[in-house]
């Protein structure tokens, strides 16, 4: 939404009101006389309500800085370079540029290509004061590098070309190896040291930041002369089974750096015809940027439906002041309308002052949002920031003028909607009744109504669940049948009676809401995140609805045990009887405290999966070690390592995988016998006997694939999973070879970035000679330290040894912490839950002055006033939270049950610490805001309070 | 002999001030009530009745002057005192009731026993027996907003006898009541007296001053009258209360009495 068409909805739904405003007199006083008079309270309504709109820009932010930060990586590492056309082996540089001359021609400032640069490179590792194990050598020239695509800034390339014996690195090579310009470093080239001496440090950007390494987002490359490799390997018989120089020729598309990728699909037709299928061009610049969009909009959707569950709670504070102020304007309303104002002036009135608040809070919201994003982003970067750079990903804060206009518009909205609604239903007063300060009492018209609605309710809810299972929908088959069975509550509650009615449907709306997911599950349909918004926020109801028609019941419980003390007996007696604005700050308390347990929860059992994890990704191996596949360690090598009991050699590659409408180069691991006999458990084996055999068959059949259930996805929720049976196509963008796979069996979650697996055969047909062993499953007997043997000994041939326990870890590490952050994100919500309950609480001291002032004359303590509130504003709290932490048992569990999706193979464990820390968080804060005005409610002078007409 | 004043007061002030303004509510004002004495303070609106019933109680303070309550001069007790005072000594009748909207009738007339620390069970019944004597004990579960007006006052009356206070103070009881209804209220009242209870009330309503014992008539904050009230009273007050309708235009309703 762009930020005219933004303001441009707030400014149509703000029409009526600038009119009433301006037009009628009575509205303008109505609206204007209590946002003016009680400052105090009205600065409370607005930070309440403003909170919703901070969280919605905040997420929304949240997806500007994940979008930026990919982008970023995009823009600024690949600079000038487009798309790649990656050959093998030095002899296909010769033909490679005989190619790249045709594409020069085109490259005009009217063509589509405006620059092509050829590279050589190759895999090495670097030592400096420290070790880099897998760096990457290229050679380029210098002058050329620079000219290429039009804007030498981009390209990272400053100085000349380093001479022979001299190179230039990247500043995270720098920073690795511990190494300053003048310094001398060691090169391992095809497993042969070669000592260069370090001209100049380069930044992470163009063509100097170009990254191939297995995905990796920093930049480890050592920069030296065209020939330098030929050179070096002259008189050097390589060893078989390595992988031969690369040679990239980059393109720069016409346009820039940012517009440039627009021409892709033109400039890869260009490439294509040019330099046929073997290679193919790679659309990579393009492909991170599709990636940055998707991961972007999916972890901005996860952080939206979470921040929603917060905004309900600002939604129900809403109501919940709108209702009170109502209440406490009853008698002067019910008199206006008895002098002859309409019912719609008296909507307009109350929705005009709720128009002051919706528009202030929302404006201050949405600035708040963006300080609110930042935090997040701050945060989510130190969770981001993975020790192994595997997983690690820089967020750079960012944020759009059009999502802070959107944030505000959408809160906005939400908050003027829920006031006018409010309105609606408070100016429905009897008239006498609101003069009279009599009780309202229930009439012939309110029970045609429930009657009425119950009926529409029943035939939309059956409606909705026979739509829901003819159309696979999730959302319809959770919502229908509880819509459904409300609505045969509405219509027999007369019959059986309020209590007995409510406690069944809230029941059932509580049982079906935490067997939805499972159910779900069950009969393989798909959902999203916003299922889980519809579950908590249906428990949440029906569990704060089932409370409130046995609360009587509870209070007198409580009262009988705890009778001879009054403060708590008259804290009690109050929540009791208010039971709407009881319900709806429970419901707030509850909403919030439900999210944030049911993320301990989870957070709770993705740690708990570490050794499940690593004895299912390891197989029968405790140990992952990737070298170069330029100078691979051979498994003779690593057998003889002391306490190394068994070894896996896979290839490890990446390929242009593509998976329903996804296209995205993604890991493939092609496996032989030795981690056929022992492998990696699966998830789902189909219709295999065992694991080993439809490893073996996999092995055995170059037509199977077994993958996971995140294939092709980068982050955030899990969309189109694949299933056994499915097709999936992986294509060498250097060989062209193409291979279409069914997929045979689900592994397990793909923590060591394993990818695809096939057998040995088809990773030899898709790589050609760049099939190399350079990955290894290892057993051994001490796996730490023989992991880290490995390391040191194996460090000229690129060796990354790590035990998979760590790298398991490492990825749930990152996982719980971004639990953590969300947890954190949500528990904003609580501001406005505290917030909420600070109103109600200024609010109530105001209404009951009399009452007081009664109990004061009668002999009533100060401190035992300031007692009653603080034991009335805590027993609600702690109610909200109870009602929160029981859903969340009971809503995890129900998820666990039957084990789809994410949690599958978990156990139920209960986070008690965590529970602990937020009930007690959110006790001390509820009890702290409510101190102002229970300790002002005991300074009230019983004379003065007693004088107050109304 | 004199039966010794349960409550004495001595040349009491009492002044409002709004920002510049001042109004003197009470002014040189004394008073001694006896020990089952039915007082009415009577006197135009404005004339410093409801502040005399809040600064003689404890409920407000006094610029100057002294208060003796049972023998202790209670504006130099602790507010904490105070309360304590009113809790063990004193109870309350007010024109509107008063009632705590979210307590049934025997909760409300409860709370004054938990205050003088009775045990909850204690209470119960104490509140029971009280609702009985005042002719609602069959009301005892019903809500304020269940009862009707007289009802409600007859609970506020049982609430303020239920701890057997030694002094009940009554703020136009019955001007929030219909005449019947102000009538019956009325007559528990005096039976309550015959029964020992020290009465002050305040009203601006002769009918209802007439039921007193001893008159005292307040203007601009002073005690203008303090007597007696004699057979031929009866007569006299009614006159003034149709003197007083008709300046305001209205006809003489039937008397309270």
């Amino acid at each position: 939404m762009s930020v005219p068409a933004a303001l441009g909805v707030v400014g149509l739904l703000s029409v009526p009101f600038v009119l009433a405003l301006a037009v009628h007199p009575i509205t303008r006083r109505l609206a204007l006389r209590y946002p003016v008079r009680r400052l105090s309270e009205s600065a409370l309504i607005v930070v309440g309500s403003m909170l919703g709109t901070s969280i919605i820009t905040g997420s929304l932010i949240v997806g500007d800085t994940i979008d930026r930060s990919i982008r970023a990586s995009a823009y600024e590492q690949l600079g000038p370079i487009d798309e790649v056309v990656v050959a093998s082996g030095l002899e296909a540089r010769t033909e490679l540029l005989r190619q790249a001359v045709g594409l020069d021609a085109s490259a005009t400032p009217d063509g589509v290509i405006d620059g092509v640069l050829s590279m050589t490179t190759t895999q090495v590792a670097v030592i400096g004061r420290r070790t880099q194990p897998r760096a990457q050598l290229i050679e380029v020239d210098f002058d050329e590098a620079r000219s290429f695509g039009g804007d030498a800034g981009a390209t990272g390339i400053e100085g000349d070309t380093p001479a022979l014996g001299h190179a230039a690195i990247t500043e995270d090579l720098a920073a690795t190896t511990e190494t300053a310009i003048g310094d001398t470093i060691t090169v391992y080239v095809y497993g042969v040291p070669v000592d260069v001496e370090v001209d100049r440090i380069l930044d992470r950007r163009g063509i100097a930041g170009y990254w191939p390494i297995d995905g990796r987002q920093q930049s480890y490359n050592v920069f030296v002369t065209p020939g330098s490799l030929a050179a070096g390997l002259v008189g050097i018989t390589l060893p078989e089974a390595v992988e031969p120089p690369q040679v990239t020729l980059a393109v720069s598309n016409a346009g820039g750096v940012e517009d440039g990728a627009d021409r892709t699909d033109e400039a890869i037709t260009l490439i294509g015809d040019v330099v046929g299928t073997d290679p193919s061009p790679q659309a990579v610049k393009r492909d991170v940027i599709d990636q940055a969009a998707t991961t972007a909009d999916q972890l901005s959707q996860l952080y939206f439906t979470m921040g929603m569950f917060s905004v309900a709670a600002g939604v129900l504070l809403l109501i919940n002041i709108f209702v009170m102020l109502a209440d406490e304007r009853r008698s002067q309303l019910g008199m206006l309308r008895a002098l002859g104002m309409r019912r719609s002036s008296l909507v307009l009135g109350f929705a005009t002052e709720g128009w002051l608040y919706a528009l202030v809070s929302s404006v201050v919201g949405a600035l708040l949002g963006i300080q609110l994003g930042r935090i997040i982003a701050w945060r989510a970067d130190q969770a981001l920031d993975a020790d192994n750079d595997l997983y690690a990903l820089d967020l750079t804060f960012a944020w759009e003028q059009s999502t802070v206009a959107q944030g505000f518009a959408i809160g906005f909205t939400i908050a003027l909607v829920t006031i006018v609604l409010t309105s609606v239903r408070i100016s429905r007063l009897n008239v006498i009744a609101a003069i009279r300060d009599l009780p309202a009492g229930s009439d012939s018209s309110r029970r045609s109504w429930t009657r009425v609605v119950g009926l529409i309710s029943l035939v939309a809810g059956t409606a909705m669940s026979s739509w829901a299972v003819v159309a696979r929908d999730s959302y319809g088959l959770a919502a229908g049948p509880m819509l459904a069975v409300t609505g045969i509550g509405l219509l027999v509650a007369p019959r059986f009676g309020v209590r007995p009615t409510v406690t069944w449907v809230s029941l059932f709306v509580i049982v079906w809401a935490t067997m939805i997911v499972p159910v779900i599950g069950w009969l393989d349909i798909t959902t999203e995140i916003p299922i889980f918004l519809l579950q908590g926020t249906t428990m949440c109801a029906a569990g704060v609805a089932l409370l409130m028609v046995h609360h009587r019941a509870l209070g007198r419980w409580l009262s009988e045990r705890f009778g001879g003390s009054l403060p708590i007996r008259i804290g009690l007696a109050y929540p009791v009887a208010k039971a709407f604005r009881t319900a709806l700050t429970l419901g707030m308390f509850a909403v919030v405290i439900l999210t944030i347990i049911y993320l301990s929860f989870i957070s709770l059992m993705f740690r708990q999966q570490v050794d499940g994890l690593t004895e299912d990704l390891g197989g029968g191996y405790e140990i992952l070690v990737n070298s170069n596949p330029s100078a691979p360690i051979s498994v003779a090598q690593l057998d003889a390592v002391d306490g190394v009991t068994a070894v896996a050699p896979v290839g490890y590659g990446f390929v242009e995988t593509t998976f329903g409408d996804r296209v995205q180069m993604w890991p493939v691991t092609g496996f032989g016998p030795d981690l056929a006999a022992t492998p990696p458990a699966l998830r789902d084996r189909g219709a295999f006997d065992s694991d080993a055999d439809a490893w073996s068959a996999v092995l055995n059949d170059p037509d199977l694939v077994i993958v996971d259930e995140f294939l092709l996805n980068t982050g955030g929720p899990v969309s189109d999973t694949p299933d056994i049976g499915d097709t999936v196509i992986i294509r060498d963008t250097t060989t062209g070879t193409t291979r279409e796979l069914t997929v045979a069996a689900l592994s397990t979650d793909d923590y060591l970035l394993a990818g695809s697996f096939v057998g040995v055969e088809t990773y030899q047909a898709l790589f050609g000679d760049r099939a190399v062993d350079s990955r290894f499953y290892v057993d051994a007997e001490d796996p730490d330290a023989v992991a880290a043997d490995i390391g040191r000994t194996f460090a000229a041939n690129g060796a990354e040894s790590s035990t998979v326990y760590a790298l398991v870890e490492a990825v749930l590490a990152q996982s719980t912490g971004l639990f953590t952050l969300m947890q954190q994100f949500v528990g904003v919500g609580l501001l406005v839950g505290i917030a909420g309950l600070g109103v109600v609480m200024i609010r109530s001291v105001r209404e009951r002055r009399r009452d007081i002032g009664m109990l004061r004359a009668i002999g009533l303590e100060p401190r035992s006033v300031t007692r009653t509130f603080l034991f009335e504003a805590t027993f609600v709290a702690a109610e909200g939270v109870l009602i929160g932490i029981l859903i969340a048992l009971v809503g995890t569990y129900g998820l666990v049950l039957n084990g789809t999706g994410f949690l599958a193979g978990f156990s139920w464990s209960v986070p008690w610490p965590d529970i602990i820390f937020v009930a007690a968080l959110t006790m001390a804060a509820a009890a702290l805001t409510a101190a102002i005005p229970s300790y002002r409610a005991g300074l009230i002078r019983p004379a003065q309070a007693l004088r107050i007409v109304d | 002999m004199e039966a010794l004043p349960i409550l004495a007061a001595d040349a009491v002030r009492k002044v409002y001030r709004t920002g510049a303004n001042e109004v003197v509510a009470l002014d040189d004002l004394h008073l001694r009530v006896a020990e089952g004495e039915f007082v009415a303070v009577m006197g135009p609106s404005g004339s410093g009745k409801t502040t005399l019933l809040n600064c003689l109680s404890g409920l407000d303070d006094i610029d100057s002057g002294a208060v003796w309550f049972d023998g202790r001069v209670l504006h130099e007790m602790s507010d904490l005192e105070r309360t304590r005072q009113r809790a063990s000594t004193m109870g309350f009748v007010f024109q509107a009731f008063n009632l705590i909207p979210v307590f049934d009738a025997a909760e409300n007339v409860e709370l004054p026993l938990l205050l003088a620390g009775r045990s909850p069970r204690e209470a119960r019944r104490r509140a029971i027996e009280t609702l009985d004597r005042v002719g609602l004990g069959d009301r005892t579960q019903h809500r304020p907003m269940e009862l009707s007006g007289g009802e409600q006052q007859r609970v506020a009356i049982a609430r303020a006898l239920a701890s057997a206070p030694r002094l009940v103070w009554a703020d136009e009881p019955t001007g929030a009541l219909d005449t019947e209804t102000a009538g019956t209220v009325m007559g528990l009242l005096r039976e309550l007296h015959r029964d020992g209870l020290t009465l002050v009330l305040v009203t601006h309503d002769p009918d209802i001053g007439s039921s007193a014992q001893r008159l005292v008539r307040m203007v601009d904050g002073r005690i203008s009258e303090d007597r007696t009230i004699g057979d031929g009273d009866g007569d006299r007050l009614a006159e003034e209360r149709h003197a007083a309708i008709a300046m305001a235009g209205g006809a003489p309703a039937d008397s309270a009495r």
